[in-house]
């Protein structure tokens, strides 16, 4: 049942009624609510002008604007392939680094331990090679976390 | 694009064809850009909306059962990424309590387009009507606004709408009424005639 069978004025079925979107019983229910009702005609007959008047533009594209276009697209989605690439190869590579590191701590040469009795400044400055690959260890970390963030923004 | 070309070209895709790929987008490019600059109202964002659209669409071109048409879901995904672009500006807006005023806005290219091969004083009146309309827009809810864009411009049915943006039919009515109702609030004085 539409509002239009209750007698009281059906304002959503006249948009609709105007787009064409009534089933055929709501069609006719509607048609004879305006027969007998003065305020839904005006308004039926004010919504068809305006309506009627709103622009339906169209972007017309050419030949050039629609290759410009696919050529964005085209060099969004190699951007894209490389990320999910690189993530890859700089996963190998901190894996590489891991190894190596560990390679390091447990194959130190005696030589190499700082003598008894020193302070431990010169321990410090021989840990300087490891402390280096731990930093591009958390350097590879943060690359990979900004392509993550990138990917996000990208989808996003 | 007919359904037999595409379906040749999808196949190509699949096999790791990527100028077919680019070929898919130039036959959708110009209605998708014109849906999404309709959705969004501004066109730089609009291409970016629509590239992500041809993006998600090679990603998901694996999974693709042909179920619908490339350019129904086309459709539906740049309809979702324009509702969910409209709700972040929305926010953003409230949250920093800004809005261009209309006067600090770029001119929008859809009003260039509005009509084809018009008087000087028609395009002016064109212009003018596209303008009202675009600040209109702006107040609706995204969703509204996506309804009463796919339903009055894209002439969609209400039907098609629903499974578009996945909204029970009732939904997608009341969506329309409302925009329509402040459509004609804020544009009655547009009279009969006007372009």
């Amino acid at each position: 049942m539409t509002r239009a069978d209750t007698g009281r004025c059906p304002e959503e079925e006249l948009t609709l009624y105007y787009y064409g979107e009534l089933e055929p019983d709501e069609r006719r229910a509607i048609e004879k609510h305006l027969e007998g009702c003065a305020a839904c005609r005006q308004q039926l007959a004010a919504l068809e002008p305006l309506l009627g008047a709103l622009p339906k533009p169209v972007i017309e594209l050419g030949t050039k604007e629609k290759q410009r276009f696919s050529a964005q697209v085209m060099e969004r989605l190699d951007r894209r392939q490389k990320r999910r690439f690189l993530p890859l190869f700089g996963g190998g590579l901190a894996t590489a680094a891991a190894v190596l590191l560990l390679l390091l701590n447990t194959g130190s040469p005696p030589d190499l331990a700082p003598p008894a009795g020193n302070n431990g400044m010169v321990a410090e400055l021989e840990g300087l090679p490891e402390m280096e690959l731990l930093r591009n260890l958390e350097i590879l970390e943060e690359f990979e976390l900004l392509q993550e963030l990138g990917d996000v923004n990208d989808h996003a | 694009m007919d359904e037999g070309t595409e379906k040749i070209i999808l196949e190509q895709i699949l096999q790791g064809n990527d100028r077919a790929f680019e070929q898919l987008v130039q036959g959708h490019a110009a209605q998708i850009l014109s849906l999404a600059t309709r959705l969004i109202g501004d066109r730089d964002e609009a291409e970016d909306i629509a590239q992500e659209a041809f993006l998600r669409l090679h990603r998901s071109l694996g999974t693709f059962r042909g179920d619908s048409k490339i350019s129904t879901w086309l459709y539906r995904t740049v309809s979702r990424l324009a509702i969910d672009h409209l709700r972040r500006e929305q926010r953003r807006r409230k949250l920093f309590f800004f809005r261009k005023s209309d006067d600090e806005e770029q001119p929008d290219p859809v009003e260039s387009a509005a009509a084809p091969d018009p008087s000087p004083r028609e395009a002016l009146l064109a212009q003018e009507t596209q303008r009202r309309l675009n600040t209109v827009l702006k107040k609706l809810s995204p969703r509204q606004r996506a309804v009463f864009i796919l339903r009055h411009q894209e002439e969609l049915p209400l039907k098609e709408i629903a499974r578009i943006l996945e909204l029970e039919e009732g939904t997608v009515k009341a969506h329309l009424h409302r925009a329509v109702t402040v459509l004609r609030h804020e544009l009655h004085d547009l009279k009969e005639g006007s372009p």
